[in-house]
């Protein structure tokens, strides 16, 4: 019904509710790209004004009527879009709504991105006269909808399969470059970072600090989807932060990081630094994707993820430990993390980066593999190879893993010597080891005791 | 059938009940002396009936006859705006009981709250429970009268219970009487 | 300073302490006589406690008056009249009061009260006898365990009573906790007690939260003596409807809420190996329970299934245990020759005790014809002898049945006279007489369509109904008898809690707006239409992605609903605790789980503290997070105790057209601007926050009506621009598809243009546009009807 004014010309319906719609093979039309094809892609390109031509859309080869029913066909989509506030750093963020727009469409499907796309059309749809003309269409209105900052926009949509694969090529390229471009970029290349307050809605004093190396927490917006979303609604939860001085370096402390900080917290945090799991580390909402834990007996760090079902070594789960991270706290070794973090070179490197990593589920460890510097990755324990924390310590020693020297030089420290600036004062708000187990700890409390004396001498003075 | 005791055997009225009805004269002064009628419809009145039209249009008739707002519930809007009748406020069965109940409100134009209130196409508990919320808690001196097919025991006045053709046939001509001003 | 061993000290939690000392003499005191008794030992947890531990029906009274006067109650008196002592009848209707000095609202809030109270009182009998039981089994030592995912295993618990349960035996403090309660509660409504409408109304919250935490307590104490899934996403999909049930079998049939016999009954079979050579089938909760227990089992449906089953003569043995059984079972037992064993003693039926005597007398009295059935108290006895009254009753029933065929209804009906008596005393109107008269010329397919409309009370057949004698739905059932035979589905077992990792894994698409919101999908099968609008319902949602949580009936009559492609929801959705999933999470205790998920959500994302803390949590729930409970077939008092837990959460519940039989509705006033304000915990200010949400317990008049009401309660003044969007995208969308405009209070729900969903962005503007909307600062509040949770720097006004 969403069609009734918006996309009243459109001969099917728009609007997520069809997010989740899956087109089976038996209801499929066509299919367009997807595993079969080798070549397909999708691209967005911010162009100049002039080399826009706005509203237009361009279908190059046969449209869906015309294509053989229950065939794969190699498939392009382009989108260029002109605006003085876009930029070429957003194309990415924004190439990413055409996953969302496409799939709002009533019987057209849409999976995987880049040159991965899958498209399918359903039978019923292209019967109700669904062109990709219409794709086309839809995607210019809900790309303007959705993103006000563009002021020209166009779609190429190509399934002539000559110009597939001379297009492909050509946005292959565009993928590297922008790759090589986003992978080299510090936090020293910016001077914006940004914040977001999407999680204080359950979480009211906690706030993200996105650089460019340091992802939000929960593993979905980088520092380039920040960007884009604070252009977008520059009233948003998502906003510009000027990093200002740079305090210290070592740990990422910045001058205008813990202004901002302080004002969306309410005070509740006035220092954070980003590249630390103590002192001052970056809180955490509840929805991270892993947290660290502080293993005292080495002075060391293990990383649980969400998923990891088991036991740490330490006899705890992922549930208990992150019980001890949330909730827009800094406490000190107990430290939400995303994938895309770890990844970064800037990796808690105040606190010893992955020297200080003791342990860690199997399948992470493996998932990082290409960031976890080589020499250590055999080092760090995994639930395959240590269950408790004397297999642990055993393990270390044996593999000689650098944090036995550490906590040789070290004794019983949980501090942030590696990198810290000497003599710099730390102001605990909380700080605790790992949570208790059953047994060890108790306190009690009296309610309505009855005490009955059948007599008390209390004498003045002592004896 | 007995035309006064309630449709639903064992949904027993308390210690007053609705005045029998069957003269729609009755009710057609009552509307033209009130001097703020409203009109409310749920979901039911849209049953297409057997002899002259569906009471949605008759309610149509009478609404513009006697310049009256009608309040209908959600799912019995479109049943109004296909006929080109817009109502003057959607509101949910509860909705308008809690807001009849309150001394302070008013619909349309006059600003005033209602002073007598035709209730029309409720599915029979939900339409039994609601009036006998009014008759408790609603502002004292409001008529409540039901026109539907069947006796509803809580109202001021209510129609008998009746075949389909007899309550199509008494609506059409409360139409056609609040018409003749 | 006393040094206590850790075993010595796990000891003494354990146990009740009294230490004499008959002479104590140190450097500054001197006693003699001295006697330290202490009665009971609670274990609790690190967490400091707040303000209120074990509430009593007073401490809360604050915040439910809050409540109240956003919500102010809408009274649907069912009668004038209170009949409740001696100096009645009173009329209360037009203002009157009673002998007592009562009046109306306060009347009806009363029976309100006492509704929820015997709700409350039933969850909590059930705990507490199972509990015993289990007790009895696995030892009050019992550590319990509800999967390891589950790091806060009793949210509600440790939120009202501060207790951290680890073993059986510390369940036993939290139900002694909710009978105290329950006394003072049932105590409020005897005559000349409470005389306000309000103070009884938050008595009424009370009972709801008692409930939570009797339910929760009685679950996870089956959950982890029984293992039963714990919290298992993919928990076993199971059989459900008539026609699963073997008619070449034995069979025995278990009715109710106690699965303790159910238990004993599967041990005996798996014992004497017996499995495959008995269904073993249910009916209402004690069938969702088994099927956790044993996944062989087969539920037959909800409780609206009760007489067809039994008189289509699928039971060779029907046992029962307590709530919602029909009370006129062994009457209708007797009609196919089906012996019934009682086992609880809240639901004796008037058959004789015999707990003490041997099993051989039991059976042969019963196989002899002796008897019509046997109450037995011990579940393990209970279980031998149905299974061997089952094996010995199968050949002498053979399946024998108490509906006719279609020659004999066809050949009845030509009697019927019209009346439309059978319809003017069947609670959803059916049309019988028509249906009748069509089967008297032949055409039987009018009897066939009431079949699932039809909720199963045999009231039409009532003595004096129909002066000619007719039994319209034993004709119902005649007509239906082949559809029944082919009736089959699949329904996931409830799965128990929901883990906290599902719960942080949401987190981010709840607030990225990629989660429109959760649905709790409970209650009856008290239906105004086809059993079928439930999971009409479930499935919209489950397109549109939400989380929908299900227990109890609601979750069989979801799991009795075809997709258009012919699959089940249960296959078609995963049972994760995630965006477009269906949750069933077991049977109506299980209940306590959908709250414990809102519960956790505030000791997860924002650590706020859950230890006897209520208040504080209900608020941050009813500000934050977008639950709505949906109780489409609502019924029982239980199901009024199950909604008043969630009301004093601040979550908001619907109910089918039936449920306006609860006699009042709490239903905000959206066109009250100020009651809208909400206090910004980082300011201070009062800032209006539009009527999010509307209602907290309001009646839906068609299931459209419904499903356009549950994405609108889902907003709530925290929202985020992209959560509130997608909200208002699917109350939009919705609005459109049943009621073919756009809603015409959307101007309240949208804050700034990035609210506005993106696909109906023009329209929405153009709307908007004709009234006087106003873009406001895009500044969305910290949200709190609590003063004092303002933060430091901010200042209450």
């Amino acid at each position: 019904m969403t069609s009734d004014g918006m996309f009243s010309d459109i001969p099917v319906e728009i609007g997520v509710v069809y997010e989740g719609e899956r087109i089976r093979k038996q209801t499929m039309h066509v299919e367009l790209g997807g595993p079969q094809v080798k070549e397909k892609f999708e691209i967005l390109r911010v162009k100049s004004p002039e080399e826009v031509h706005d509203g237009e859309v361009k279908v190059l080869g046969p449209d869906l009527s015309e294509m053989a029913v229950g065939g794969a066909i190699p498939f392009g989509i382009c989108v260029e879009v002109a605006g003085a506030q876009l930029e070429a750093d957003m194309e990415a963020v924004m190439e990413r709504r055409i996953h969302d727009f496409c799939n709002w469409i009533e019987g057209f499907m849409h999976l995987n991105q880049r040159d991965g796309i899958w498209l399918r059309a359903d039978k019923k749809a292209v019967a109700r006269g669904l062109t990709l003309n219409h794709v086309g269409m839809v995607l210019i209105r809900l790309f303007r909808s959705a993103l006000p900052i563009i002021d020209r926009i166009s779609v190429t949509l190509i399934t002539d399969p000559a110009l597939v694969h001379r297009w492909h090529a050509a946005a292959v390229q565009t993928y590297e470059e922008r790759d090589a471009r986003t992978r080299g970029m510090t936090d020293e290349d910016v001077d914006v970072f940004y914040g977001c307050s999407l999680c204080q809605s359950f979480a009211p004093s906690h706030v993200c600090v996105i650089s460019p190396e340091r992802y939000a927490n929960c593993g979905a917006i980088s520092w380039l989807d920040g960007r884009a979303a604070s252009r977008v609604d520059p009233k948003g939860p998502i906003y510009e932060i000027q990093k200002g001085e740079c305090i210290d370096p070592e740990t990422g402390e910045y001058e205008g990081v813990n202004r901002v900080v302080k004002e969306k917290s309410l005070a509740d945090i006035s220092r954070v630094q980003l590249y630390t799991a103590f002192g001052y580390p970056h809180t955490s909402c509840g929805c991270f994707e892993c947290t660290t834990f502080y293993v005292p007996e080495c002075d060391g760090l293990g990383i649980v993820n969400r998923d990891f079902r088991g036991m740490t070594p330490t006899g705890l789960s992922f549930g208990s430990i992150a019980d001890s991270t949330g909730g827009g706290r800094q406490v000190d070794g107990f430290h939400g993390l995303s994938f895309e973090y770890m990844r970064s070179p800037r990796f808690l490197r105040a606190s010893g980066g992955w020297e200080r990593i003791i342990w860690m589920p199997s399948d992470v460890r493996e998932k990082l593999k290409a960031y976890i510097p080589a020499d250590l990755y055999d080092l760090i324990a995994t639930e395959k190879d240590v269950t408790s924390m004397d297999e642990m310590l055993a393990f270390l020693r044996a593999h000689r893993h650098p944090i036995i020297a550490r906590t040789v030089t070290n004794e019983v420290s949980t501090s942030d010597t590696l990198g810290s600036a000497p003599g710099s004062h730390r102001d605990i708000r909380e700080s605790r080891s790992l949570p208790q187990g059953p047994g060890t700890g108790v306190s009690i409390t009296f309610h309505n005791i009855r005490l009955h004396a059948d007599r008390i001498f209390v004498r003045k003075g002592r004896k | 059938m007995t035309s006064d005791d309630p449709w639903q055997r064992y949904e027993v009225p308390g210690s007053t009940q609705s005045t029998v009805v069957t003269k729609t004269a009755v009710i057609t002064a009552l509307l033209k002396k009130a001097a703020h009628p409203l009109i409310v419809v749920a979901h039911h009145a849209d049953i297409p009936a057997n002899v002259t039209g569906n009471p949605v249009e008759i309610i149509i008739r009478i609404a513009d006859a006697g310049r009256i707002p009608v309040i209908v519930t959600p799912s019995t809007a479109p049943a109004f705006r296909k006929r080109g009748f817009t109502p003057t406020a959607t509101l949910s069965i509860m909705e308008i009981g809690a807001r009849l109940n309150d001394p302070d409100w008013s619909i349309g134009d006059d600003h005033q709250h209602p002073d007598l209130v035709l209730f029309l196409g409720f599915p029979y508990s939900m339409g039994w429970l609601l009036q006998s919320g009014l008759k408790s808690f609603a502002p004292k001196g409001i008529r409540f009268i039901s026109i539907d097919q069947r006796y509803q025991p809580h109202c001021t006045l209510s129609f008998p219970n009746q075949s389909r053709d007899e309550w199509i046939t008494h609506l059409n001509t409360i139409a056609d009487e609040v018409g003749y001003t | 300073m006393i040094d206590i061993s850790s075993q010595t000290k796990r000891k003494i939690l354990k146990m009740k302490a009294r230490v004499k000392i008959d002479e104590l003499i140190g450097d500054d005191i001197r006693a003699h006589g001295v006697e330290l008794d202490i009665g009971r030992i609670i274990r609790t947890w690190e967490e400091r406690p707040g303000p209120t531990r074990m509430p009593g029906i007073g401490d809360l009274r604050e915040w439910d008056h809050k409540l109240l006067k956003k919500y102010p109650p809408h009274y649907l008196p069912f009668c004038d009249l209170c009949c409740l002592c001696t100096m009645g009848k009173c009329d209360l209707s037009r203002g009157k009061r009673g002998a007592c000095g009562i009046d109306m609202a306060a009347q009806q809030s009363r029976i309100v009260l006492l509704s929820a109270s015997i709700g409350t009182a039933t969850h909590t009998g059930h705990a507490r006898h199972l509990l015993e039981h289990l007790v009895e089994t696995s030892g009050r030592d019992h550590h319990l365990d509800i999967g390891a995912s589950v790091n806060l295993e009793a949210p509600n618990i440790r939120l009202v009573t501060g207790i951290k349960p680890i073993t059986l035996g510390d369940l036993e403090d939290v139900i002694d906790y909710c009978e105290k309660e329950i006394t003072q509660l049932l105590a409020c409504c005897h005559t000349g007690q409470e005389g306000n409408n309000i103070d009884f109304e938050s008595k009424v919250f009370h009972a709801g939260m008692i409930d939570h935490v009797a339910m929760e307590a009685a679950d996870i104490a089956q959950i982890s003596s029984l293992n039963f899934p714990k919290g298992d996403p993919e928990a076993s999909l199971v059989d459900i409807g008539i026609g699963c049930v073997n008619p070449d079998k034995p069979s025995i049939l278990v009715i109710g809420h106690n699965v303790a016999p159910s238990v004993e009954i599967t041990d005996y079979m798996r014992d004497h190996g017996l499995e495959d050579a008995i269904d073993l089938a249910g009916i209402c909760c004690t069938a969702l329970d088994l099927t956790r227990y044993n996944n062989k089992a087969k539920i037959v449906g909800p409780l609206s299934h009760q007489i067809r089953f039994i008189r289509y003569g699928g039971a060779d043995v029907i046992v029962i245990d307590e709530q919602c059984v029909r009370t006129d079972v062994v009457i209708e037992a007797q009609k196919v020759n089906a012996p019934v064993i009682a086992t609880s003693c809240k639901n004796f039926q008037g058959l004789p005790d015999r707990t003490r005597d041997s099993v051989d007398s039991i059976v042969g009295d019963i196989i002899s014809g002796k008897s019509l059935g046997a109450a037995i108290l011990d579940p393990v006895k209970a279980g031998e002898v149905a299974v061997r009254l089952a094996t010995a009753m199968f050949p002498k029933r053979k399946k024998f049945r108490a509906i006719p065929d279609e020659a004999t209804i066809a050949a009845a009906a030509k009697a019927c006279g019209g009346c439309d008596n059978c319809r003017r005393v069947c609670p959803n109107d059916l049309p019988l007489a028509e249906a009748i008269a069509a089967a008297g010329k032949g055409n039987l397919s009018l009897l066939g369509e009431l079949y699932e409309s039809c909720i199963g009370c045999t009231r039409c057949e009532g003595e004096g109904v129909c002066a000619k004698g007719l039994m319209p739905h034993t004709m119902i059932l005649g007509a239906s008898r082949i559809r029944m035979g082919k009736e089959k589905f699949r329904v996931r077992c409830g799965r128990g809690p929901i883990q906290d990792t599902e719960i942080r894994a949401v987190g981010g698409p709840i607030v990225m707006g990629e989660v429109p919101g959760v649905l709790g999908m409970v209650g009856c099968s008290n239906n105004p239409g086809s059993w079928k609008d439930v999971g009409f319902i479930a499935e919209e949602f489950l397109k549109r992605r939400y989380i929908v949580t299900t227990s109890g009936c609601a979750a069989m009559q979801i799991g009795m609903y075809t997709t258009e492609n012919g699959q089940g929801l249960y296959e078609a959705y995963p049972g994760t605790f995630d965006a477009g999933s269906l949750v069933n999470c077991g049977s109506c205790v299980s209940n306590a789980h959908i709250s414990g998920a809102a519960i956790k959500i505030a000791s997860i994302f924002a650590r706020r503290q859950l230890n006897s803390n209520y208040e504080e949590i209900a608020d941050y729930v009813h500000n934050r997070v977008g639950a709505v409970g949906i109780a489409w077939g609502a019924m029982s008092q239980k199901a009024s105790s199950i909604a008043a837990g969630f009301w004093r959460l601040g979550i908001p519940v619907i109910v089918g057209p039936h449920g306006a039989k609860y006699r009042r509705m709490l239903l905000g006033r959206k066109d009250h601007d100020e009651d809208w304000e909400v206090i910004d915990a980082r300011t201070g200010e009062r800032v209006y926050a539009a009527p999010t949400p509307e209602h907290l317990f309001a009646v839906a008049e068609t299931r459209e009506e419904a499903m356009v009401l549950i994405p609108k309660l889902c907003m709530r003044p925290s929202d985020t621009t992209k959560g509130r969007s997608i909200k208002l995208n699917h109350y939009i969308d919705l609005h459109r598809k049943f009621f073919g405009v756009m809603p015409d209070d959307m101007h309240l729900f949208v804050r700034t243009t990035a609210d506005i969903p993106v696909a109906m962005k023009e329209d929405i503007l153009k709307a908007l546009r004709q009234t006087d909307w106003k873009e406001g600062d895009g500044r969305i509040p910290d949200p709190t009807l609590l003063p004092r949770l303002v933060r430091k720097g901010g200042r209450a006004k």
